[in-house]
């Protein structure tokens, strides 16, 4: 590969993108219309049918575990997004830039690490024979019954833990790039700690929420490990009810739809969190 | 390393809806230094990389030395490119940095090292070989990109913003060094710049540039002197830009009525009808206080400017006029009255842009 | 500023958060050295009996394996085609870039359960057999994205004259890649390479349902957990909770760390 004669560099090499565009087509996109396709199909029927949907909806079990699905992903991202604001803001704004890092290094450093094995680990804490029931008990000198595990609270818990340390992640990084004069200019106008925060910090970091809480959504609502583990198997969300149906049913087309549905309330939750930021800047 | 003539005809440049550079030919003699000059966003930069091969031409073409190069990759035209920030490769040494360009060509390990060795001395950094860019102060950083683009022995050097990234005082300095280099080597220099006194200390010719044209093109004298636009006129220097009124004629020269300062006689590089509208370039060195004849003036400002002193004045019309008063002559005091004319043959009468 | 007052509450919720965090590693850590069955405090007599269990189970050590060899497949592939995407997202100009940068971005706002139910239909219906291989392709399909993002980011930041400038001195655009961009980049090759890994070896949901047969690690830890309770899922979960997070640390660093300027 000599440079001589050669006239590559003029030339646009967008070429590059093509691995990744065509891994992209072939196993992403493909897949997902393939699948919401299939879910309009049914034996026996020719055409598109919405038939899977009547039946979905028909069974009071999973419109009922839907329910419970929208429930556990809102709850864990409003909870999450408020812990989360005054964490970053506590990183960002009250410690010195040294601590800071280690701070920051310690709140994500097990972001990477195996969600099954966090969400299993939290059993050992929550169960009612349980270390928290122990503690409890130790302190007070009665016994009690926690009932805490394999509960909806307990799932949201779980979920909220890690909510928190993506949407910290996510404010702090926009929050960083603040002005610090915007801050000093609040004061020096007679501005408090409080009008700072809702003038100056909230308005400039709902771009790094928005982007925290839609995924911190989505991952909730694809969750299978922490409803499983925590929330327990009664009152399933629907992550739960797919996965015991779905690997090895020969109802594909019903596999398809619970897919298509998966989509439809990501669409639907991620949505007003958009519209939210970008109403919120249009005011501001 | 022979000097070479470059040649550009024709040559435009578009970004999507946007002309970066509108047609335009444009000569560079052998041996030339010549600047391309304008505000940011008038084409220069993307006039020097379409010379350089950077980027690509949206129509026309580019003759080295005679030789059509517009379809030839940035190695093969026979031009050298200084950039902005130098460009320098953080994580290679300065001799690996200077002789970079022999790597790509092929030469042996020993050869290429004595060769940067040589301009190392060359630039005035001997034993400077194995540090890293970042190791050098920016006039040496600048020296080096310099000595990386001359080894592959060009015959024209392009230099984008030469001085840009160096402070106020160095650049001076650096201002001299360039000029001498160029008398050195004996090639044809092209630089861009957007500072207007950079270009008229180093170069042998100007060319001004707005909105991807050339607006004037000409040596630094012509170009401060007699201004074709208004453009020109503001953007090179302080300048007086007085709407008047033509009266008469009076050789090559035109007279001028105006309200501010009377009647002046002015150079054209037309002739105009009597009664045209038109309007004068005056610097502000161009008008001086008189005792007779002159138009009276009520001082606004004295500002020293420590050769001179800057006088602000406010015109009969009520318009604001910049002078320059010798500070050997009466002391000039804010709230008098003065009066004052122009040289004859001073002030220019500028060309209408739309 | 915050008042001191409102500085210490900042400071207590995050140290609350910070137990909460680790507190149940903390607990399972302890558990694992526990010689009792019976996950109940307190705590008696310490054994490494667990430790020694997980490396005698045969199944252990081949998901082990298995998840190593596709994680790491998974890391180079996804590393090399992110840095052909983002080199191309920084330096070419296409129409539609944005629309691209988005596309491959997608991964991210989709959840796992959903691109792997989608793929085991897709497959299914191209008569593809689940397997390893179709794990590797789903996985690299996921962490792409992750890849993507750190190599653009870090890319952005070398001066493209740099670039031009070693065209302009005779180097191809292949010799420019090799010589001038990438030795800045190494580190973060590197971390992206460790940060892919890191996820394809976590990774459950696409593995679980793109194999039949062949086990990956999370899948066995999966399995034990919803199989009645196995006190060698303590030192099991702990070990594998290490590796990713010591792992995921040095990713962190490295990406991090200046290079030289």
């Amino acid at each position: 590969m000599t440079g001589h004669g050669s006239k590559a560099p003029v030339v646009n090499l967008w070429h590059g993108i093509l691995p990744a565009v065509t891994l992209m087509l072939l196993f992403f996109a493909a897949p997902i219309a393939y699948t919401i396709g299939l879910s309009f199909e049914a034996d026996g029927v020719a055409g598109p049918t919405l038939r899977n949907y009547l039946s979905f909806f028909a069974e009071p079990r999973l419109v009922a575990a839907l329910g419970r699905t929208l429930l556990l992903a809102l709850g864990v991202v409003a909870i999450s997004s408020l812990i989360a604001y005054p964490l970053a803001y506590f990183l960002v704004f009250a410690v010195s830039a040294r601590v800071r890092v280690m701070l920051l290094f310690l709140l994500v450093a097990p972001f990477w690490t195996s969600f099954t094995i966090r969400a299993f680990s939290w059993q050992l804490v929550l169960s009612d024979s349980g270390v928290l029931t122990w503690l409890i008990e130790r302190l007070t000198g009665r016994s009690v019954a926690l009932g805490f595990l394999y509960t909806m609270p307990a799932s949201i818990f779980g979920l909220t833990l890690f909510g928190v340390m993506l949407i910290t992640l996510m404010l702090f990084s926009v929050m960083i790039t603040i002005d610090r004069r915007l801050i000093e200019a609040n004061a020096v106008l007679n501005g408090t700690a409080w009008s700072a925060f809702r003038e100056v910090v909230l308005p400039l970091s709902l771009p790094g929420w928005m982007i925290g809480a839609v995924l911190t959504y989505i991952i909730a609502v694809g969750d299978y490990a922490v409803p499983a583990l925590l929330g327990g198997g009664f009152r399933p969300v629907l992550a739960q009810v797919m996965l015991s149906v779905l690997k090895g049913t020969y109802d594909l087309p019903m596999a398809a739809t619970f897919a298509t549905i998966l989509v439809l309330v990501i669409l639907a939750g991620a949505a007003p969190m958009l519209l939210l930021v970008r109403q919120v800047r249009l005011q501001g | 390393m022979p000097a070479k003539t470059v040649e550009v005809i024709d040559i435009a440049k578009r970004f999507g809806t946007v002309d970066a550079v509108r047609p335009l030919s444009l000569k560079v003699e052998a041996g030339e230094f010549l600047t391309l000059l304008g505000p940011s966003g008038c084409g220069k930069t993307t006039l020097l990389r379409m010379i350089a091969g950077l980027e690509q031409v949206s129509g026309g073409s580019i003759l080295v030395g005679g030789a059509d190069v517009t379809a030839e990759p940035p190695n093969r035209r026979d031009t050298s490119i200084m950039f902005q920030d130098y460009a320098l490769f953080p994580h290679k040494s300065v001799a690996d940095n200077i002789g970079y360009g022999l790597k790509m060509r092929g030469m042996r390990r020993e050869e290429r090292a004595a060769r940067a060795g040589d301009w190392l001395e060359r630039i005035g950094l001997p034993g400077y070989g194995d540090r890293l860019p970042h190791q050098l102060s920016g006039g040496q950083r600048q020296r080096v990109a310099l000595a990386r683009a001359l080894i592959l022995e060009p015959g024209v050097l392009l230099l984008d913003e030469p001085l840009g990234a160096l402070d106020a005082g160095l650049r001076r300095q650096l201002q001299g060094e360039l000029r001498r280099l160029h008398r050195d080597v004996g090639l044809t220099f092209i630089a861009v710049t957007h500072d207007q006194e950079e270009a008229i200390t180093m170069s042998d010719r100007i060319a001004v540039m707005r909105e991807g044209a050339i607006e004037q093109l000409g040596n630094p004298e012509a170009i401060y002197d007699r201004p074709r636009t208004e453009f020109v006129a503001r953007f090179i220097g302080r300048c007086n830009v007085i709407e008047g009124t033509v009266a008469g004629q009076e050789g090559d020269r035109m007279l001028v009525d105006t309200k501010a300062l009377g009647r002046v006689l002015a150079a054209a590089s037309a002739s105009r009808p009597t009664g045209k509208a038109i309007k004068l370039a005056v610097r502000p060195e161009a008008i001086e206080a008189v005792r007779d004849g002159g138009v009276p003036a009520k001082i606004r400002e004295v500002v020293f400017a420590g050769a001179g002193c800057r006088v602000d004045v406010t015109a009969s019309d009520g318009s604001p006029i910049e002078m320059e008063l010798d500070r050997r002559g009466p002391v000039a005091r804010t709230g008098e009255m003065i009066a004052i004319a122009v040289r004859p043959g001073a002030a220019t009468i500028l060309e209408e842009t739309p | 500023m915050p008042s001191r007052f409102a500085r210490w509450c900042l400071a207590a919720l995050f140290a609350a958060v910070v137990v909460a965090i680790y507190l149940p590693i903390a607990v399972m850590a302890i558990f694992s050295f526990s010689a009792s069955r019976f996950q109940t405090l307190p705590f008696r007599d310490g054994t490494l009996d667990w430790y020694v269990r997980v490396f005698a189970d045969g199944q252990y050590s081949e998901g082990f394996l298995n998840s190593m060899a596709v994680a790491s497949a998974v890391a180079l592939s996804a590393t090399v085609i992110g840095f052909l995407c983002a080199y191309s997202l920084v330096n070419a100009r296409f129409p539609g870039k944005t629309a691209v940068t988005l596309f491959v971005l997608a991964p991210l706002a989709v959840p796992l359960l959903l691109v792997g139910i989608s793929l085991r239909l897709y497959f299914v219906k191209l008569g593809f057999e689940p397997s390893l291989v179709l794990v590797y392709l789903g996985q690299v399909l996921y962490v792409l994205p992750l890849a993507v993002l750190n190599l653009r980011n870090r890319l952005a930041q070398i001066p493209k004259s740099h670039e031009e400038a070693a065209w302009a001195l005779g180097a191809s655009r292949m010799r420019a890649i090799w010589e001038i961009v990438l030795p800045p980049c190494r580190f973060a090759l590197i971390a992206t390479l460790i940060l892919t890994f890191t996820f394809a070896f976590d990774e459950f949901v696409i593995a679980y349902f793109l194999t039949n047969f062949s086990i990956t690690l999370p899948i066995k830890i999966w399995t034990t957990l919803v199989t009645g309770f196995d006190p060698t899922i303590n030192a099991l979960g702990f070990m594998v909770f290490l590796f990713s997070m010591v792992l995921g640390l040095v990713a962190q660093a490295l990406f991090m760390r200046k290079d030289v300027r």
